[in-house]
């Protein structure tokens, strides 16, 4: 069974269509890249998949359950998202940020136990900010304050971690350390990922998969060697780009200019 | 590599809830011994030691007349003053939270405007001061008012930011104002009751105004303390908010109907008093950080501490006669909301 299976899926912001029926799925321990040209529905699909927005039609599965009839407690211990924007409260210290994402194991009146504080602990360690804790997130730098939202977003122990453009704004080296932490962990606990990713050389190297998705639906799907074609991104981004191989065999999407 | 966490800001704010609730029990006792006629704080300490702990017989020296003064006149209207200023910092700081705006408080919102009228029309439909209808009508008025900004607010955008809420709450509360105005001048056998009740008095003899506030006060009290940890988590905004697993519509909407009661029942036994909400919180975030379980709690403590000090100004600096409250509380208030307005003039576009 899939960790998480779109069927059908149409959305639409104020009577315009964004979704128009997309179908995919993600396996556990697998990486998914949504790639597309800008306003092509990636952002609206990850909002669909983390139950924030109702599908028009279509259903979202996670582990066989719809997110549609979930709590949002329910929802959040299953599914994880790093935004595109994050919103950064300030003064909130990277501790007490990364604790939030604990807020689906609190009840109602409760507030975090030892356990929660353990989880964030850990965490931190583990994503290299245990000396940056006590820090206001504005005081980091970009690199630093991506892998906090990330500590945030496993802090909810999903299994499916949904991720925005995770390195938009971040430099080439912190762009693969962020990437280097999001596949040591889904290969170490077999989460699933999804992210939209605007880097094609970068999505083709770290997602097994890759969909490619404009206006809406479902253009091509498959490896990098299947969807990343010259022909395809022409065709859905308007762009003229030389497909390469390196010495490894690996892909390398270069724009050219014509 | 298990560090353990900064234990700095817990301790602060600990110091932070010390601070406030000397500076409230300071206030009280000056509160309770100045006046026309002085009672030493000494003798007021022993009267009320007496009075309030059964097991211990102390002779205060006082007076029975100045023992009635104690407990008819100065006791009341300091208990009063400090619910009220408690209960209007405590509410100033969760519209702060749930609106995500520095300068939400219960006056710029309309808030108070609307259950000024709610009040209004109670009074003219007969209830008199103390009655237990005058906040609940005031809590109608309010919400409605509330509601109204909310809604102003966010037309056109679909977000609201710091500068279309305020404008929104202005245009209400001038609204409201202004039927409030018109519904007083109809009634004019009642207009003196009104008229005094608006200007924002403590003046009280007994305790019944007190004990109408009370029950409003401590359940809304309860309620918005206990959702701190949940203006925690609206710090980021509803859509995260509810990606982390919180109702967040649902949690707004007990927040905002909580405030507005706490409000609604302030302004109905003490009329309109201004930037309590306003100045409490953001002086006690300095201190204790951004987390509303503390901001809350603390406000409460030093709103009602403020107040006590702003009443006892009021009735003292042109003595026999009173000044307004609410005078007393803008003339502070109106620089330092302009200082905030200063410092979040960036997040304003």
């Amino acid at each position: 069974m899939s960790l998480l299976a779109c069927a059908g899926v149409e959305a639409a912001y104020n009577g315009s269509r964004v979704l128009a029926g997309v179908t995919l799925h993600v396996d556990p321990g697998e990486w998914v890249a949504l790639i597309g040209p800008n306003g092509a529905g990636k952002s609206t699909l990850l909002r669909v998949v983390a139950g924030v927005m109702t599908p028009a039609t279509g259903e979202v599965m996670i582990g066989g359950e719809a997110v549609e009839g979930m709590t949002r407690r329910a929802a959040a211990r299953r599914v994880a998202m790093v935004p595109q924007t994050p919103t950064i409260p300030e003064g909130m210290t990277v501790r007490d940020y990364v604790l939030l994402g604990r807020t689906p194991y609190i009840s109602y009146w409760g507030s975090e136990s030892a356990e929660d504080v353990a989880t964030v602990t850990t965490l931190l360690a583990r994503l290299d900010l245990d000396q940056l804790g006590h820090r206001p997130m504005q005081a980091l730098s970009g690199g630093e304050r991506q892998r906090a939202v990330l500590a945030r977003a496993l802090a909810q122990e999903a299994g499916l971690l949904l991720l925005d453009e995770p390195t938009a704004a971040l430099d080439l080296g912190h762009q693969q350390q962020v990437l280097d932490h999001v596949d040591e962990l889904r290969r170490s606990s077999s989460v699933g990922v999804l992210s939209a990713m605007h880097d094609l050389t970068l999505a083709a190297h770290y997602a097994d998969r890759l969909v490619l998705i404009d206006r809406g639906r479902v253009a091509a799907s498959g490896t990098a060697n299947e969807v990343l074609t010259s022909e395809h991104l022409d065709a859905h981004f308007g762009a003229s780009v030389s497909i390469l191989h390196d010495a490894d065999g690996r892909l390398i999407v270069a724009p050219r200019r014509v | 590599m298990a560090t353990a966490p900064a234990p700095v800001p817990i301790r602060r704010r600990g110091m932070a809830a010390g601070v406030a609730g000397g500076a409230l029990v300071a206030a009280a006792l000056l509160g309770i011994a100045i006046g026309p006629v002085g009672l030493r704080p000494a003798a007021v300490i022993g009267e009320m030691a007496d009075r309030v702990l059964p097991f211990l017989a102390v002779e205060s020296g006082l007076t029975d007349r100045h023992e009635a003064i104690l407990w008819e006149l100065r006791v009341p209207r300091v208990v009063l003053a400090g619910l009220v200023g408690g209960t209007l910092a405590m509410a100033g700081g969760s519209y702060q939270g749930v609106f995500r705006n520095p300068l939400a408080d219960p006056y710029l919102l309309g808030v108070a405007a609307g259950a000024g009228l709610g009040a209004t029309a109670a009074i003219n439909a007969g209830a008199g001061s103390g009655d237990w209808i005058l906040p609940l009508a005031a809590f109608a008025g309010g919400l409605v008012a509330v509601a109204a900004t909310y809604a102003l607010g966010r037309i056109g955008g679909g977000r609201t930011t710091t500068a279309t809420l305020i404008l929104a709450g202005v245009a209400v509360a001038s609204f409201f104002t202004s039927v409030q105005i018109f519904a007083q001048q109809l009634a004019s056998n009642r207009i003196r009751e009104v008229y005094s009740w608006i200007l924002g008095r403590l003046t009280t003899v007994g305790w019944s105004e007190v004990l109408v506030l009370l029950p409003f006060a401590v359940v809304s009290g309860a309620v918005l303390v206990a959702h701190g940890r949940h203006l925690d988590v609206l710090a980021v905004g509803e859509e995260e908010a509810s990606t982390l697993g919180m109702r967040a519509g649902r949690v707004r909407l007990t927040i905002v109907v909580a405030a507005t009661l706490a409000t609604a029942a302030a302004v109905s036994v003490s009329g309109l008093i201004g930037f309590v909400g306003i100045i409490v919180p953001h002086a006690v975030r300095r201190i204790t950080g951004i987390s509303y379980r503390a901001i809350l709690p603390v406000s409460l403590l030093a709103g009602a501490a403020f107040l006590i000090l702003a009443d006892l100004i009021a009735r003292t600096v042109i003595a026999p006669s009173e000044i307004p409250v609410g005078v007393v509380t803008a003339f502070v208030g109106a620089p330092f909301f302009a200082l905030i307005l200063a410092r979040t003039r960036r997040g304003l576009a």
